[in-house]
């Protein structure tokens, strides 16, 4: 009772003095993530989109807690029966931070402005692709006609794509990407952004949902997790995420004025893969010793004290299940793994020598710990000889498209989530960027029918019986090991006096909701 | 040429028997000497499994980021290994391309001077304006710059260091030339017929080498360091092997966890070794220049 | 035109041919050694060869390596760097934004390193050769061992995380930062102006370990130097003069034979900055310093030609004003210099 008198006092105080910048402290939020540039049609990172979706939104969105997806700037919809014709009824009264109104001119110009520019790092490939053409019917009406029928559609039409958010005609140059020069919808309002810095956001008076409870908040720049976790404990920082180190995280659960929260699963995965083209990862027999001799459960508890979780297919377990997640992957068996690699023709006099590749910043700074382990794991067979190779970002991905690795690590996260998002880009999509060479692989054609079937088919009870029969076949010819997923990164450590910061299979915080005692 | 290699060799014991005498008082050179043998030697036995007292690369089952005790010396990092093995051997990459940068950059470096020297010219004008320029910018830079282009290893942190290095040697040898040169000696020498390569091995060389051993010690001395900010920055061996600037960056991860026995060992190893090699260099400086050691009130 | 103009142009023009020579072997390195930066801006999901090549063509990196070299050389006489493939920003405003931070740490280790070392150097020349002064001398001879990375870790878990004395990392506190006004890109310098007492302390909070890690070495460097030229002051005719005039020991040091002494310690100020300008790219990497070091850093890490061009060309530029600065100084200070 006392609890919530204060609380009441203070915000009848807070009320009182006003929301003017100086009488309200921000909140606080630390990362060692970054943000490339602030444009729609150019940007496919993490915090780019996190910062764009705080400050403007789209025509739908998931809800921040069921995970359903509702409207936003649209508040209804209907779609034609053949799926091809979505009409969508804007919200009346809903204005950009500049002034302008968020009609359906605005919203047509918006996505038609970010389809025809295009940039090149950009995710305009997951709705370009789909949209026909955009018209506004009028003022509050915008149709939308497909060029095939989309079961995803209005996923690919939600906030959880930065490239279908809706910004301001009169505050986005019309043929350059926006790099930061835009006006949004709310709920924040995007005060200044200065690389390696901050982000400044403020509360967007004008916002037509419930106003945000954090009226000022600012997001700081750290360079590394140790810095990060120095500012949560000396209470530099509000919120600390993305990423602290696992044994940061460790830590931090014992500081009394630190509270660390756990969102797992994770839908980012870490794997191993091979060029199954190059000698002598070609031999599916090697391919497969290896996949019985990796330790998860040592890079897990060593590498990552414990924070991340072993996974053994490429389809992350999270909740609701993707359809037809299937652990088909083998435990660590040492026994069997040696008498593959026999069957191989490999023995403790004639080794098996590989190289095993990884990069150094792209993916945190665990990857020398992880490649290290997975070595010793290896060579444990007695049989296995592993070379460790490093190359940066750059001239790894160069080096990883020409086929110039037979054994290497690589992440993912999911475009969108759905199962073959998980599946087809090293198989069937895209073998050869992704280094796999799949597409020399005899059962390639195998796949790529199983895949488009998959695809195409509305079924859900089908569609998961063929995911599952490609798990079970990548067993056998072992194109990548899946290590473990991610769920490091679903992690928040506020401080004690922080509520209401949660994160969820969108990997992303609802600033809207933090509120700072 | 026989007469050549035969004072070379006469002038080497000179200088042989002239450093052991000075030796004896320059206490400042004998520890630094002391030093850096000791870390060369323990480098060099650290390489072999037998001579650490455990595996410095393999994880094995000890306790994980353990703190100094009797069993670990020096405590064990985040993958079980034991720390006091890891240092005794970690000095490869340090000593390695220290030892190979500066020997390169010597030779380089004098050989462009003594060429530069004798030639004049544009030639000289050319060379002097481009070793200016390499010597004018940040060498730390220089270095970090070129190794993210050439890769990561021992190869590419050799020719990166080696080549930061390069303008000091050619000052110290084309200055030296430029002084030999216009004495009537060497002008009564070349009258006489001698060539400019008798010229440097008989009248240069000896006149330049106690300088340029006290400019390869400070190198070295520096060296070391940089050779710790690239493997720190991540352009050193690949792992597991062990390496003082990659552990420190490594122990920097567990830094606040209260690890400290992981970053503070690898950097007393380092400030060791860099500061024998700067004693050595201090302890030659001294001996070149003796009016230095009596200038103290 | 005579004397110091004409120097100033002559020196000027000599950056030219050496700013020529580190691009020509930046540009070149560049080119020749594996590292895409296509791909490193791209990164390597689902890129085609159409896509890769129409943005070589965008980035003007397809054309053969001499058009591209005689291209870029011109532009940058003209003051134009080139856009960042990574931020599509021009490099050199983006640099400018950048090098203010990289100044003011510089500035301010230069300024703890001059006191730290002026003030123990000639400590040790007034008590040459006993217990002290050989104390001193170790700390001078010591502090150019220690690897800047590790001190400022060491730093940074003694009195950021142990002690809890000084931020951890970054220029300012997330309070500050909200309200703060930049006009400088110099925190300090705003923060006196502004003249917010709370302001000046958290920048100053903000700026003591990196500077102290940045200007230890040179603490110790100047330290030897300051000794050094002392001795050979306290050992001049006019001092031995002064001090047959019965003057206190005290009065003879500070009055008569510090500013002389202080000579030789400026001319070794640009090189300072040289050495400054390397240590500061490891220094804002563990103090997570938005310089122009970690931006050369994360240049390098996303193979950002432009950048990484442009930041050798943007430290070469300031290390040779410097020297120019020193240069005029050192003539200001000893009357005997002329040119």
């Amino acid at each position: 009772m006392k609890k919530a008198l204060g609380i009441l006092l203070a915000v009848t105080l807070a009320s009182l003095i006003g929301v003017g910048a100086l009488a309200q402290t921000p909140l606080i939020i630390g990362t060692t993530d970054r943000p490339t540039e602030l444009s729609f049609e150019n940007s496919y990172d993490h915090w780019t989109w996190h910062i764009l979706r705080a400050t403007t939104g789209a025509l739908t969105k998931l809800n921040d807690e069921t995970l359903e997806l509702e409207g936003q700037i649209a508040q209804s919809w209907e779609i034609s029966p053949d799926g091809m014709v979505y009409t969508f009824h804007i919200r009346p009264g809903i204005t950009f931070w500049d002034g302008e109104k968020c009609n359906a001119g605005a919203v047509k110009w918006a996505l038609d402005r970010s389809i025809r520019l295009d940039g090149p790092k950009g995710a305009l490939g997951l709705i370009k692709p789909y949209i026909d053409k955009i018209e506004a019917l009028d003022d509050l009406t915008v149709r939308i006609t497909l060029t095939m029928p989309d079961a995803l559609f209005l996923l690919r039409m939600s906030n959880q794509i930065a490239c279908s958010l809706i910004y301001s005609p009169k505050s986005t140059p019309e043929n350059e990407f926006a790099r930061g020069q835009y006006a949004g919808t709310g709920p924040y309002k995007l005060v200044e952004y200065l690389p390696d810095q901050y982000v400044k956001y403020e509360a967007y008076a004008g916002y037509y949902g419930p106003a945000p409870k954090a009226k000022l908040v600012i997001e700081k720049f750290y360079s590394d997790a140790a810095t990060l976790r120095a500012a949560i404990e000396a209470g530099d920082v509000d919120i600390a995420w993305r990423t602290l180190a696992p044994q940061d995280i460790q830590d931090l659960k014992k500081n009394a004025n630190v509270v660390v929260s756990y969102y797992p699963p994770s839908p980012g995965i870490r794997y191993l893969l091979f060029n199954v083209s190059q000698p002598p990862v070609d031999n599916p027999l090697v391919r497969q010793a290896i996949s019985y001799a990796v330790d998860r459960d040592k890079i897990v508890s060593q590498v990552f004290s414990g924070s991340v979780e072993p996974i053994y297919t490429m389809v992350p377990n999270v909740d609701p299940p993707f359809f037809g997640a299937l652990p088909t992957f083998p435990h660590r068996d040492m026994g069997k793994a040696q008498e593959l690699l026999a069957e191989a023709g490999y023995s403790k006099s004639n080794p098996l020598k590989l190289n095993l590749w990884y990069t150094p910043k792209h993916y945190g700074t665990f990857e020398a710990d992880v490649a290290t382990v997975v070595k010793g794991s290896l060579e444990e067979t007695g049989i296995i000889q592993i070379t460790i190779q490093v190359l940066e970002w750059g001239a790894y991905t160069e080096r990883m498209s020409a086929g110039g690795f037979d054994m290497f690590f690589l992440g993912w996260h999911p475009d969108y989530l759905e199962t073959s998002n998980f599946l087809a880009p090293w198989t069937t999509e895209a073998p050869e960027s992704m280094g796999t060479y799949f597409n020399r692989h005899p059962n390639y054609e195998a796949y790529k029918d199983i895949m488009e079937v998959a695809t195409t088919t509305v079924d859900p009870a089908k569609r998961t019986k063929l995911y599952k029969a490609v798990q079970i076949l990548s067993t056998q010819d072992v194109p990548w090991i899946p290590l473990w997923s991610m769920t490091d990164e679903m992690v928040i450590a506020t401080r004690k006096n922080i509520s209401g910061a949660t994160l969820n299979i969108s990997m992303d915080i609802q600033l809207w909701n933090i509120v700072k005692q | 040429m026989v007469r050549a290699i035969i004072h070379g060799l006469d002038w080497l014991v000179r200088q042989v028997s002239r450093g052991r005498h000075a030796l004896r008082k320059q206490t400042i050179l004998k520890v630094g000497l002391a030093i850096v043998l000791l870390f060369v030697l323990v480098t060099v036995f650290g390489q072999y499994e037998w001579f650490t007292p455990y595996s410095p690369t393999l994880y094995r089952d000890a306790p994980r980021l353990e703190g100094p005790s009797s069993v670990h010396w020096m405590g064990t990092d985040q993958l079980q290994r034991d720390v006091f093995s890891r240092i005794i051997s970690g000095g490869k990459a340090s000593l390695v391309v220290a030892f190979c940068a500066v020997a390169l950059s010597m030779s380089v470096g004098s050989v462009l001077g003594w060429i530069s020297g004798f030639t004049g010219g544009y030639l000289d004008r050319g060379l002097s304006l481009t070793m200016d320029a390499i010597y004018s910018f940040p060498s730390t830079v220089l270095a970090i710059v070129l190794v993210a282009m050439l890769g990561a290893g021992l190869g590419p942190m050799i020719w990166a260091v080696g080549f930061v290095y390069i303008p000091t040697y050619f000052r110290v040898t084309r200055a030296e030339v430029l002084r030999v040169r216009e004495t009537p000696y060497i002008e009564a020498v070349r009258a006489i017929g001698a060539g400019n390569v008798r010229i440097v091995l008989r009248h240069v060389a000896p006149n330049t080498v106690n300088a340029i051993m006290a400019v390869s010690s400070f190198n070295l001395a520096d060296a070391i360091l940089t050779v710790a900010a690239l493997s720190f920055l991540g352009f050193g061996l690949p792992p597991p092997a062990p390496d003082w600037g990659f552990d420190i960056q490594n122990g920097q991860k567990f830094l606040q966890s209260g690890s400290w026995w992981l970053i503070t060992f690898p950097g007393l190893m380092i400030i060791t070794l860099s500061l024998g090699f700067g004693l050595v260099g201090e302890g030659i400086s001294d001996l070149v220049n003796p009016k230095r050691k009596r200038k103290k009130v | 035109m005579g004397g110091l103009p004409r120097y100033i142009v002559q020196r000027l023009l000599l950056t030219v041919p050496m700013l020529l020579i580190l691009l020509t072997a930046v540009f070149l390195i560049l080119r020749v050694m594996p590292g895409d930066p296509v791909r490193a801006v791209l990164g390597g999901r689902n890129v085609s060869p159409q896509l890769i090549a129409e943005y070589r063509h965008k980035m003007g990196i397809d054309r053969p390596i001499p058009v591209q070299y005689v291209e870029y050389i011109s532009r940058v006489f003209r003051g134009d760097f080139g856009e960042s493939f990574s931020t599509f920003k021009p490099v050199l405003s983006e640099l400018f934004h950048y090098f203010p931070a990289t100044l003011e740490l510089a500035l301010c280790s230069l300024l703890f390193a001059s006191l730290f070392g002026f003030c123990t150097g000639v400590l040790a020349a007034t008590r040459a050769d006993r217990p002290l002064d050989h104390v001193v001398r170790v700390f001078h001879i010591g502090s150019f061992a220690v690897p800047i990375f590790w001190l400022g870790l060491m730093l940074q878990v003694i009195f950021a995380v142990k002690l809890g004395w000084f931020p951890v990392a970054t220029r300012l506190g997330g309070q500050v930062q909200y309200v703060f006004q930049s006009r400088t890109g110099l925190y300090l310098l705003d923060a006196l102006l502004s003249g917010n007492i709370q302001w000046i302390v958290d920048v100053l909070k903000h700026l003591a370990l990196p500077a102290i890690t940045l200007g230890f070495a040179q603490a110790g460097l100047i330290g030897r130097i300051s000794r050094a030229s002392m001795l050979e002051v306290l050992d001049a005719d006019y001092i031995t003069t002064a001090r047959a005039k019965g003057l206190s020991e005290r009065i003879v040091v500070l009055s008569h034979a510090l500013r002389n002494a202080l000579i030789p310690i400026v001319t070794v100020f640009g090189l300072e900055f040289a050495i400054l300008m390397g240590g500061a790219v490891l220094t804002e990497t563990v103090f997570s310093w938005p310089g122009v070091g970690s931006y050369l850093v994360r240049a390098i890490e996303g193979r950002d030609w432009w950048a990484i061009q442009g930041s050798v060309v943007f430290i070469a530029l300031f290390i040779s004003v410097i020297n120019l600065i020193v240069d005029l100084l050192y003539s200001l200070i000893d009357p005997r210099v002329r040119y």
